[in-house]
């Protein structure tokens, strides 16, 4: 369970960085890297019911994408990946919704505070 | 008394057997830090223990992401949950909040107190006997204006709401400044581990750093206090007085847990706050601009505005409810700040004990009035940012499109959206509150807990109502009177 939910938001944090800040992998891995690692801290230290909420809420997210693009939400291209993250963004489902806000404000936080 | 020097501080590590004391308290925020100097000072034996790690002002950089992990519960995850969650944020360190706060002051206005002594029936509320504690905090904590100009994005919106005919004002902060200071970055924050912390020290009290308290017990004695290191080891106290000082959500978690709750975390109160992002033509922003220091207090207590910390990847954050607009951040940033409107409400919240988990439910239910209420400050807020020159705002609603011209304002719904709105707070209080109104309050006038023997609230808990203005002089003030009253001195 603990590398899917850890592949899983490495994978999305990617995928949000380079969406909405415009950055592509290469030359940045390094600051992209204590994002990601920042993202996971900061789900851990959330309070302790509210964490083991939002571990579920994503492994949720990762196994959905098979039934819709036939793998696992890391392992999917770019493309189906950022249209699985509008999928849920934009749900009339609020605990989808606030899954992605969640992961989007962190890893938006973290990236712009390490590559300052 | 013979005062200690630095080297005879008594901190200590992580215990290894049971410990005792006169006096516990619990919590090293404004509240318990005063509680526990005023205490040691007057010969008292002290333990204050304090959750999170006992660290200097400038261990990390302000407002960073190092601070949030250093010093905030949870990293500063933390949210009410509700029809429309509210974001808010607690320090865990020693000093608590006023070690990540911005330092700004204001007395409990007057007509708030006579609110709390008309509705809770709190006695010794009257100028006459509360000015004196205000005035010994503002001294002990140097609360001072800025010696120079104001930073650009603080003068804007104090331009805004004069050009509309508004009160606004410069609010002091717990600053000291060397003499000849021009500049307002010249200045030392006066928080808790500058100020009270040493003087605890000094007087001969004790601190236990990195240790929850996660249960207190009654026995014929006094009370045993116990708890976790942050080691793992377990920690056991014994007390003849203990003072529960662990803010307005962990002091009725602390209660609860210890099976203590007559009118405890059934009535938080916080300040829900909305964000517009402006851009203006002008450059008004730059690294270490420092805090802004003016609010509009025209409508207060209903409405209050003012400038948040608007560095680089704060901005960055508040534009993620308006994902097309990212980009322009990292050209435009020198001309853009962050606002906020913060509302004042009757709305309550509650904090719960979750079977199996160690951290506390906190919840806080807007109301349709509110969302009114906070559309109505979102609206003010643009008016004043357009009027003195904003090019284009961005509100803190998910999706809404942004706001380009003062005609564009109709889009502000008459009343924000629950599930888009993001909300935020820095202030919580009123979760136990106090007053002589036994069928209101969890403590007499001055803290001490209606239903039992030896135990006090000093803290944020305790403030009756929102007070609709920045809380910690407030929460300063009360600890200070009620640790005299414990003494025996008023
Ligand atoms: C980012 C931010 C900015 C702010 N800005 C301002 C401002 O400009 N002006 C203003 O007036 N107010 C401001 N505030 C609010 C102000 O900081 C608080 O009102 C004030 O700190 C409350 O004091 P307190 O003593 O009630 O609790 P806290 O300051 O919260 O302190 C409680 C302490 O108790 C510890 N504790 C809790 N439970 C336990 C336990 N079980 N065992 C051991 N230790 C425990 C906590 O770790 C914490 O350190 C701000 C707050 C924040 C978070």
């Amino acid at each position: 369970m603990k590398p899917l939910f850890e592949s899983t938001v490495s994978a999305l944090a990617y995928s949000i960085i380079r969406e909405e800040c415009g950055v592509y992998p290469h030359g940045q891995e390094a600051e992209l890297n204590q994002t990601v690692q920042f993202v996971l801290a900061q789900r851990a230290r959330m309070p302790d019911f509210l964490g083991v909420a939002m571990m579920i809420l994503t492994l949720v997210f990762a196994v959905q994408s098979l039934f819709f693009y036939g793998a696992l939400f890391n392992r999917l291209s770019h493309e189906h990946r950022w249209k699985h993250v509008l999928a849920w963004r934009h749900s009339r489902i609020s605990p989808r919704r606030d899954l992605i806000r969640f992961y989007e404000s962190i890893a938006v936080l973290g990236w712009y505070s390490f590559r300052n | 008394m013979k005062k200690l020097s630095k080297k005879d501080y008594k901190v200590l590590g992580a215990p290894t057997g049971p410990l005792r004391a006169e006096v516990v308290v619990i919590g090293s925020g404004p509240g318990g830090a005063i509680t526990a100097a005023l205490l040691a000072e007057a010969g008292q034996d002290v333990l204050l223990i304090e959750e999170g790690q006992y660290l200097e002002l400038e261990s990390c950089e302000a407002f960073s992401l190092d601070e949030m992990v250093q010093k905030y519960r949870n990293g500063g995850i933390t949210p009410a949950l509700g029809p429309a969650s509210v974001a808010y944020v607690e320090g865990k360190c020693v000093g608590g909040g006023s070690e990540i706060n911005s330092g700004l002051y204001h007395r409990t206005p007057l007509k708030i107190r006579e609110r709390w002594q008309k509705e809770f029936n709190v006695e010794g509320l009257d100028d006459s006997d509360i000015n004196q504690h205000f005035e010994a905090c503002e001294k002990d904590v140097d609360v001072s204006l800025l010696p120079g100009k104001a930073p650009k994005a603080s003068l804007k919106l104090h331009n805004g709401a004069l050009k509309r005919g508004w009160k606004s004002m410069e609010v002091p902060r717990w600053y000291k400044y060397a003499k000849g200071a021009k500049l307002p970055t010249d200045g030392k924050r006066k928080s808790m581990t500058r100020t009270y912390i040493p003087r605890f020290l000094k007087s001969g009290g004790t601190m236990l750093p990195e240790t929850r308290i996660m249960r207190l017990k009654r026995h014929t004695k006094g009370w045993r206090v116990t708890g976790t290191h942050k080691n793992g080891a377990h920690v056991e106290i014994e007390a003849d007085v203990v003072f529960s000082c662990g803010g307005a959500i962990q002091t009725p978690a602390l209660l609860l847990r210890s099976g203590i709750n007559y009118n405890i975390g059934q009535s938080l109160q916080l300040h829900p706050t909305v964000k517009v992002t402006a851009r203006f033509s002008d450059v008004i922003n730059q690294p270490g601009m420092g805090v802004p220091v003016h609010q509009v207090k025209e409508f207060s207590p209903d409405l209050s505005f003012g400038c948040s910390i608007s560095s680089l990847p704060y901005l960055e954050l508040a534009m993620t409810d308006h994902p097309w607009h990212m980009r322009e951040v990292e050209e435009n940033w020198p001309r853009m700040g962050i606002y906020y409107g913060m509302i004042t409400t009757n709305t309550v919240g509650t904090i719960r004990t979750v079977p199996f988990f160690k951290d506390a439910l906190v919840r806080y239910k807007l109301n349709k009035a509110d969302m009114r209420l906070l559309s109505d400050g979102m609206r003010k807020l643009c008016e004043m940012l357009f009027e003195t020159g904003a090019q284009a705002l961005f509100p803190s609603v998910r999706g809404m499109e942004p706001i380009w011209t003062p005609e564009n304002l109709s889009r502000i719904p008459a009343m924000l959206p629950f599930g888009k709105t993001n909300l935020m707070t820095i202030h919580l209080f009123s979760s136990c509150p106090m007053g002589e109104h036994i069928g209101r309050t969890a403590t007499n006038s001055f803290g001490k807990v209606r239903t039992q023997k030896d135990l006090y609230i000093s803290d944020a808990s305790l403030i009756c109502t929102a007070p609709g203005v920045n809380p910690q002089g407030s929460v300063m003030a009360y600890a200070r009177r009620n640790a005299l009253k414990f003494l025996g001195k008023l």
